[in-house]
């Protein structure tokens, strides 16, 4: 063989060789090892800003304080305080209720004191005014204060409120615009040896037509039970829930509205954060779902006459993955798969990931927090207040939430953390059961590019203009007022329900199927972390498209209505059984 | 006349031609000796130079194979069959060591070296076992050795107490070599090695991190930050930076292209998850971190019935058992086999219960750190949720307060004895008869 076909044959043969190989590395199946993927998370898809920090020109000035200047390291001081927004004036704006927290106080700095709570009316276009004094509620603080729930209790048609916080809580009823404290002979007595109340949920559990009340309480920490813990660096800091003793949680059921007895037959105590009332199996009962802090979630089943069954393991709700419970603190749910179903998520500690749970029916769920992009964000957050919200009103819910450390000198060094802001990425069309969600907190807006203390967060429309406007709780920090100032291509209608009883329907569902694509959304007890969210839901329309809400109240009763009685682009009113709608504001 | 000046030329010509083609072949004969043994020498020296890159990359396997390559060239050189010798012992290959090392006594190689690397296989081969930790650390320190520990007899010390499981001695000789050579990157990366399995994570990236600063491209130092940055951070940016820069030196180490696959999972990617942890076990079907992945990516995304297919693989492989359990209990449960559920979601509980128990008994040791039983109930408590690497550091513990320790002696024995290092086996008869009493 001459040269030149020697060296023809020698390169064909690498020729082929590497062909071959590079076939082998790109072929399906054949990914090599070192393979760059492609990047799930960060999708900036949305044009900012979502929210608008409008706080300053609002009149609402608050800020939540827990007394941490006395520099006792107390677990207390860790848990900061939530926020209600309800109408309580009937004027058809959203009110805001703010717990203040508290102080030590004394030569010893060890008397619990309370800072002020403070009601802020809704004056429209954004501006609010303090009538705390006006409306009956306590001017000075009159307790270690948290969380606030707000609920029509007596079916008369005003919401009512209730105040938690360290040593008692504080039921306000609402007469007419006007708070009367009615905590005395409310029998909202302590199920346990000590009171420590954070978040509470109302729903009707026993079907009677009146709201019924869960109340999750904490550790039975004290200034006599108040052991030295070292965090980083060996510095005193606060301790962790797992050195207490949890304290039970309490079951209220609803004497007709003038009362309240204690059953807490199989409810279990644990350090409770956050409380979340829903029809989570579908069967048309309210169910409880109790987020602990470094124990077991609880899932209480309904079977009927408020007898529940504790679940959480069971149904795959109780931890992660593995089974490992979290410091969890806020909770929310939703169908934000499309199946129908509510799914639930978690806002957990540093350490962890926040948990979604996707609901497969039959009372499973499946951890699914790395396939819908939840977990992408890491583990540095400790998360408080949540909700799922469809900030750019697209039909399929998103999700806010409110990060911020417990610790005074934590390990990453940084106690105040940046909020989330997730984007559904579901559209019309996907398969039921699969969500993923996208970091868009980069389009938030202001709020989202510099870190806070969040705790409690609650979701509602504050100016009635079909787009969630969300209220922040930071411990130390004011008070924000975000609105939402994104502009969406979607029409909506908003639907404000009353139920026959009772007047709070928890646990109604509401579908509405607009062509091939169908929404479903419930009114919901608790939720988030220590708050309170607007009752009212919006759901998004396509512009012109026809569409039909259906409305299964917790009675059983279904309802239905077309695009042509509701309309859109506005508020309305469904009263239970009535054949129409009522303008909103309606009672 | 024309013919009368022709007749001495075809004499001339034979014998010139003769001449001529014997030189040649001489020549050739020669040339062919000078290559061969140039090829022979050039073969041999790259062999050498390739066993010592190789021994710089701490790869004894190949190193071996390449010093062994260079005999075959040139088979009495004592001063590889010394280096073979050296790095056999360190590679564990004993034997051949000592087969090595009687050569280079024949071979007449420094007699005083051979004497000292026969005292340093035997210390290595033996584990150590039976020298007390102050009786090494004067052997250490001995001024007469030289003025300064030798970092030969420290790594000896170091791997015969690590493959005994003895860790903190262990690290105790990389403390001291480190007390004298602050700058050598290998006691760095072996001491980060063994924070890590004593969960002691931030002294292990801080001896990783150190040895970067030398050897930016050191595999297991990267491997090593990448596992912390993912277990303890969930920083998956720099957790998968790591990981790729440790494959691009080592492309084939599953444990790099596992931690990949981790990141790219908690990012949510499990398709690219999926097939990393594919490839790993098409590697290694029993390779129990892979599995346990795959079997929980599957579980994620619904896909139930190969969910199961890698859980069992995973829990017969000896996977975290409360993990498994409980990722068991549900896939049973959401393929409607109550049963199963039920019997697994009672493990899970049951296991949950001891780690509870042990978290407690561990805070309870850490309260009495002299007190010996303390020390033995935590790993009493580990064994019992399948920590017994764990388990045997308690035990091992519990023994450096008391000596006799029967019930810490008994549960070592039981552990060296379920090993496959056949090096153990004399381990655990040793804590056999210690526990049987005087």
């Amino acid at each position: 063989m001459s040269l030149s076909r020697t060296r023809l044959a020698l390169f064909s043969t690498l020729f082929l060789i590497t062909t071959v190989s590079c076939q082998r590395a790109t072929a399906p199946g054949h990914t090599p090892a070192t393979s760059v993927p492609s990047e799930p998370g960060d999708d900036v898809s949305v044009r900012g800003p979502v929210f608008a920090d409008v706080t300053a020109a609002s009149g609402l000035a608050f800020t939540y304080r827990n007394g941490e200047d006395a520099d006792h390291q107390a677990i207390l001081e860790s848990l900061g305080g939530g926020v209600a927004l309800f109408d309580y004036d009937h004027d058809g704006l959203l009110d805001i209720f703010l717990p203040g927290g508290g102080y030590f106080d004394g030569p010893d700095k060890k008397k619990f004191r309370g800072h002020p709570n403070r009601l802020f009316r809704n004056l429209g276009e954004w501006k609010f005014r303090d009538v705390t004094a006006d409306c009956g509620l306590p001017i000075d603080g009159p307790f270690y204060s948290h969380g606030a729930a707000a609920s029509d209790y007596d079916n008369d048609g005003w919401t009512d409120l209730l105040v938690t916080g360290y040593g008692r809580l504080a039921l306000y009823r609402n007469d007419k615009g006007h708070f009367v404290d009615v905590t005395a002979n409310s029998g909202l007595k302590d199920p346990g040896a000590m009171h420590w109340s954070t978040s509470a949920g109302w729903g009707d559990l026993n079907a009677d037509g009146w709201p019924d009340l869960l109340v999750v309480h904490y550790v039975n920490w004290s200034f006599q039970n108040h052991p030295a813990c070292d965090g980083a660096n060996k510095k005193p800091d606060i301790c962790s829930p797992s050195l207490f003793e949890p304290l039970p949680h309490a079951l209220y059921l609803n004497q007709t509205g003038k009362n309240f007895t204690l059953q807490s037959n199989g409810i279990k105590a644990g350090p409770g954060l956050g409380v979340l009332l829903a029809d989570l199996d579908g069967d048309g009962r309210n169910d409880i779902y109790v987020a602990n802090d470094r124990t077991d979630n609880y899932l209480y089943i309904n079977r009927g006459m408020a007898a529940f069954e504790e679940i959480g393991l069971r149904a795959g709700v109780s931890g992660d993955e593995a089974g490992r419970p979290g410091g969890s603190m806020g909770v929310d749910a939703a169908d934000c798969d499309g199946s129908g179903r509510l799914s639930l998520f978690v806002t957990n500690f540093a350490g962890e990931e926040h948990a979604l749970y996707l609901n497969q029916g039959a009372s499973r769920f499946t951890y699914s927090s790395r396939v819908a992009g939840i977990a992408a964000i890491g583990r540095r957050f400790v998360g408080f207040g949540t909700g799922f919200i469809d900030f750019d009103r697209d039909g399929a819910p998103d999700l806010f939430i409110a990060n911020g450390h417990v610790l005074r000198r934590p390990a990453s060094g940084a106690r105040n953390q940046d909020a989330i802001l997730f984007r559904s990425l579901r559209n019309t069309g996907d398969p039921a059961g699969r969500v993923r969600f996208a970091n868009v907190s980069a389009a938030g807006g202001d709020y989202f590019k510099t870190t806070h203390m969040g705790r409690g967060a609650a979701f509602g429309d504050l100016d009635n203009d079909g787009r969630i406007d969300i209220v922040v709780s930071h411990t130390n920090e004011p008070v924000v007022l975000l609105r939402n100032v994104f502009e969406p291509k979607s029409e909506w209608i908003g639907i404000s329900l009353i139920g026959k009883a009772p007047k709070d329907p928890v646990g109604a569902v509401l579908t509405l199927n607009e062509g091939d694509r169908r929404q479903v959304q419930t009114i919901k007890g608790g939720g988030s972390y220590m708050s309170s969210s607007d009752p009212r839901l919006v759901f998004a329309l396509a512009a012109g498209a026809n569409y039909r809400l259906t409305v299964r109240w917790p009675s059983g009763q279904v309802q239905s209505f077309d695009d042509a009685a509701l309309g859109r682009n506005r508020y309305v009113a469904i009263q239970e059984g009535e054949n129409a709608p009522r303008p909103f504001p309606t009672r | 006349m024309e013919t009368a000046n022709r007749a001495p030329r075809p004499f001339i010509k034979r014998r010139s031609f003769r001449f001529v083609a014997a030189a040649l072949v001489l020549i050739g004969i020669g040339s062919a000796i000078v290559a061969y043994t140039v090829r022979a020498n050039r073969a041999a020296e790259r062999s050498r130079a390739q066993a010592d890159q190789a021994i710089e990359r701490l790869e004894f396997s190949k190193a071996i194979e390449h010093l062994r390559n260079y005999l075959a060239e040139r088979p009495a050189s004592p001063d590889v069959h010394f280096l073979l010798a050296r790095t056999l012992r360190r590679d564990g290959q004993f034997d051949e060591c000592a087969n090595h090392l009687e050569e280079c006594k024949r071979l007449g190689y420094d007699p005083e070296a051979v004497r000292r690397e026969m005292m340093l296989l035997e210390l290595q081969r033996s584990g150590a076992r039976g020298r007390s930790t102050d009786e090494l650390i004067a052997m250490v320190r001995d001024p007469k050795q030289s003025p300064a520990p030798d970092p030969v007899l420290l790594e000896t010390l170091y791997r015969a107490d690590f493959v005994m499981r003895n860790l903190d001695r262990a690290a105790l000789w990389l403390h001291i070599w480190l007390e004298h050579y602050p700058n050598d990157w290998m006691p760095h990366l072996w001491r980060g090695e063994i924070h890590e399995k004593l969960l002691r994570h931030d002294r292990a990236q801080a001896d990783f991190a150190q040895v970067l600063e030398s050897r930016p491209d050191q595999p297991q130092a990267l491997r090593g930050l990448g596992q912390i940055a993912l277990s303890q951070r969930t920083d998956y940016v720099e957790a998968e930076s790591y990981f790729r820069r440790s494959l691009a030196v080592a492309p084939r180490h599953p444990d790099a292209r596992l931690g990949l696959a981790m990141c790219r999972y908690g990012r949510g990617d499990l398709n690219d998850a999926r097939q990393l942890a594919q490839g790993v076990l098409d590697e290694n079907y029993t390779h129990i971190g892979a599995a346990m992945l795959l079997g929980t990516i599957e579980a994620e995304s619904g896909n139930q019935d190969e969910a199961l297919r890698w859980l069992r693989v995973a829990e017969k492989g000896g996977a975290n058992p409360q993990a498994v359990c409980y990722q068991l209990a549900q896939v049973f449960r959401r393929t409607g086999q109550t049963a199963d559920a039920d019997r697994y979601e009672r493990k899970f509980t049951e296991l949950r219960d001891t780690q509870r128990a042990i978290d407690a008994a561990t805070r309870g040791a850490q309260r009495e750190p002299n007190n010996a039983d303390r020390q033995a109930e935590v790993g009493r408590l580990c064994l019992a949720v399948g920590q017994s690497d764990l388990a045997a550091q308690w035990f091992l513990k519990a023994l450096t307060i008391d000596p006799n320790h029967r019930s810490s002696h008994a549960a070592l024995a039981d552990y060296f004895a379920r090993q496959t290092d056949p090096r153990l086996a004399g381990r655990a008869e040793f804590h056999r008869k210690k526990a049987s009493g005087p």
